[in-house]
């Protein structure tokens, strides 16, 4: 399925936030992620949400979004002109050293990261665009690895001045 | 000076001259303080009715409406008056009160969350959690509800804020009806503007040759009616209206076909579905008038002029569009349209108009029709006519003879039964002469209310059209369901003896020649009067758009539909 990344600025205050997911909701837009923190101004929010479908309907959602009076302003960014990062926080259990050892040979070479160990498995975080996210969470699946846990922290992104 | 007092002079201050509101445990602070104002305090015998009524005053006049409840259930009385000011776009300033600031939250004697009950159905809300802060909401609520796209703002004040001491330094502002800044970064209107698609739209309707005009609320509340005349009258496209356009463009000029939609004249829908150009003016394409919209939308262009980029593309595709205040953008097109020829195209709508002629009231019969044409030769061109919902308001939006905006009052979007009798107590302090008609099902959804205007004495002409048929429901019962009439026969109390028990001047009518008379009766009085009248008991409207069709299958009767192209 097609998403798009909108990125939502909104005045820090409360119930903002359930009047977006609200409205998501009701107008049956679907949400594959969305994250909210601060910014550097303490009276704003950022707020990145990630909807399923085309462009016409991130672009509906985005203009409702932008009818909610605290909402500053909401638009839908260009993938190709953004920086766009999410972040996985896995616990695997390899079953042997030597999937351990691949394991560990993969995560320094695609995301200059460390394992970590604790007892029997072994801690990662990865860092990285959605999609090179799903291919690595893919080939940890394939190669037989026990997955304990995952979590996703959801999207965020940035404009990409360098584009 | 406590909370209360801030509210009440903020009140006062932005010439708010009545509220419509019922009293209760959480907002007795502010009635206890409100005999000190110089507002006038409408008593509904519901809140329902006090919502209604702040809107239909806000709807009769362009000014807002104000209604106050008290918290718990007199706080979701007033929902459904909020939701049909939302879906109608009228603005409106619901204030609740709340429990304590102590108790919120803890499930308290009336407390309701009602500013998360109403997020859906508000422009706007407040939780107010400062007496301080009364002053600036108040300012901001006034703005958002009349501003841009207008709607409904929640005021939701604790009880303890009511009572708190409003600081020495606000009070003086207040007292000098000071204009207190807005906070609303998030609500910039000169942000709206948008005329990127101004060329593609003149170039749009230069090459089209059956073009037609879809007005809507957008042209009243922008108060763009001139607008739209000037530009119907240079560019000679004929045009059709939605229920919430009446009165903005005269409906016997040459280029008028009528209200379109489910219930629109046949000549509207056939110039609607034939088109090869449709330009929207403050309208948004809600199903009442597009019908399956696959097919609304396919072989024609389709330019839309609205102030919601929402609206764009919401409902139907769209080629082009304006964005902004319809008095801001029309004339900068109407500036540069041209048409081609229209005359052909002109032709054949008149000759559709003479041939699909709304339906003449029954030889003899006193049918619904016949009371609203008699109605309609005694109206004023400022008479405001507050309909119910049902089939004496396609009859009456079908018919209404009224030249200006804010005469013809109706619940479009929410599709409110009960509206018209709070509506017009609110519309009557509009100044107008002022009609209520409600069929008989949707009377005694707001008959307290009969209480509210013998309190008040207000001058209301109240109808009661009544077939003991909730009767919309049986004409698709009728036609869908066959005949099979569950639940839509009413046995109905005598309503002129309910009319006379409050006090009110009533009369019952069964024959043609008794509804003549009685109707200039009731034109001449001063004060309340009500008339029921026993009507025809099965009749159906017509044309008709049934669901899941196209407007190209608008019934004309039982058999017949309209002739494709």
């Amino acid at each position: 399925m097609k998403n798009h990344i909108l990125s939502v600025q909104a005045q820090n205050k409360p119930g903002v936030l359930s009047k977006i997911t609200g409205l998501l909701r009701r107008k049956c837009f679907q949400i594959d992620s969305l994250t909210a923190g601060t910014t550097q101004n303490p009276e704003i929010s950022q707020l990145t949400i990630v909807i399923s479908g085309d462009i016409s309907t991130a672009k509906q959602a985005s203009y409702q979004l932008e009818k909610i009076i605290e909402v500053i302003s909401s638009k839908v960014l260009k993938k190709e002109e953004s920086i766009v990062r999410e972040i996985v926080l896995a616990r695997l259990k390899p079953h042997n050293d030597a999937e351990e050892k691949k394991l560990l040979v993969e995560v320094e070479k695609i995301f200059h990261k460390e394992l970590y160990r604790n007892n029997n498995e072994v801690c990662i975080e990865l860092i990285d665009a959605t999609q090179g996210l799903d291919n690595f969470l893919e080939k940890i699946h394939n190669a037989n690895i026990e997955v304990l846990e995952w979590v996703r922290s959801g999207v965020i992104a940035i404009k990409d001045t360098k584009k | 000076m406590i909370g209360a007092d801030a509210l009440l002079k903020g009140l006062e201050n932005r010439g708010v001259k009545q509220i419509f509101a019922y009293p209760g445990g959480t907002v007795l602070p502010i009635y206890d303080r409100m005999p000190t104002y110089n507002i006038r305090r409408i008593l509904t015998r519901h809140e329902q009715g006090s919502a209604f009524a702040a809107a239909g005053f806000s709807r009769a006049t362009k000014e807002v409406g104000v209604c106050l409840a008290t918290s718990g259930p007199g706080s979701t009385n007033l929902v459904t008056g909020i939701a049909d000011a939302m879906l109608d776009s009228v603005p409106m300033i619901a204030i609740t009160g709340n429990v304590f600031g102590s108790l919120i939250g803890t499930d308290a004697f009336q407390e309701i969350d009602i500013v998360g009950v109403c997020e859906p159905i508000v422009k706007h809300s407040y939780f107010v959690e400062k007496a301080d802060d009364i002053p600036r909401i108040l300012n901001e609520a006034f703005h958002l509800a009349i501003s841009g796209r207008p709607g409904p703002v929640l005021i939701d004040i604790p009880k303890s804020i009511q009572i708190e001491e409003v600081s020495q330094k606000i009070w003086e502002k207040i007292e000098k009806n000071h204009n207190f800044k807005h906070e609303l970064p998030g609500y910039d209107l000169d942000k709206i503007m948008d005329l990127t698609d101004l060329n593609k739209t003149i170039e749009i309707i230069k090459s089209s040759e059956r073009p037609v005009v879809i007005f809507g609320h957008g042209v009243i509340l922008s108060e763009a009616e001139k607008d739209l005349a000037d530009f119907l009258k240079k560019t000679k496209i004929p045009t059709t209206w939605t229920l919430h356009g009446i009165g903005a463009f005269p409906y016997d000029d040459e280029l008028s076909l009528g209200m379109l939609g489910m219930h629109g004249t046949a000549s509207a829908n056939f110039a609607v579905h034939n088109a090869d150009c449709i330009i929207g003016i403050g309208i948004r394409f809600d199903d009442r008038i597009t019908g399956l919209p696959k097919s609304f939308e396919s072989n024609k262009k389709l330019i839309h002029l609205d102030i919601d980029q929402s609206e764009f593309g919401k409902n139907v595709r769209i080629d082009a569009k304006l964005c902004g205040q319809i008095h801001d953008i029309l004339p900068k097109l109407t500036e540069k349209v041209i048409t081609s020829d229209l005359s052909k195209w002109k032709e054949l709508l008149d000759e559709k108009k003479e041939k699909w002629p709304l339906a003449e009231a029954k030889d003899g019969k006193l049918t619904e029709i016949a009371v609203i044409n008699e109605i309609y030769k005694l109206i004023d061109k400022d008479t405001v006519v507050a309909v119910d919902v049902g089939q004496h308001e396609m009859w009456t939006a079908q018919r209404f003879p009224g030249k200006k905006s804010r005469k013809f009052l109706a619940s479009g979007g929410l599709g409110t039964m009960g509206f018209s009798l709070p509506s017009s107590v609110g519309a009557s302090f509009s100044g107008f002469e002022t009609w209520s008609i409600s069929g008989d099902g949707g009377f005694q959804m707001n008959i307290q209310e009969l209480g509210t205007i013998a309190q008040d004495n207000l001058p209301i002409k109240i109808i009661i059209l009544n077939n003991s048929f909730l009767g919309m429901v049986r004409q698709w019962q009728e036609l869908f369901y066959g005949k099979n009439y569950v639940d839509t026969p009413l046995k109905n109390p005598n309503f002129k003896a309910v009319g006379e028990a409050y006090g009110i001047p009533s009369f019952q009518v069964k024959t043609r020649d008794e509804a003549q008379k009685v109707l200039k009766k009731m034109k001449n009085h001063k004060g309340p009067i009500l008339c029921e009248f026993i009507v025809e008991k099965e009749e159906n409207v017509f044309p008709m758009v049934p669901a899941g069709v196209d407007l190209g299958g608008t019934l004309l009767n039982l058999t017949d539909t309209i002739d494709s192209l």
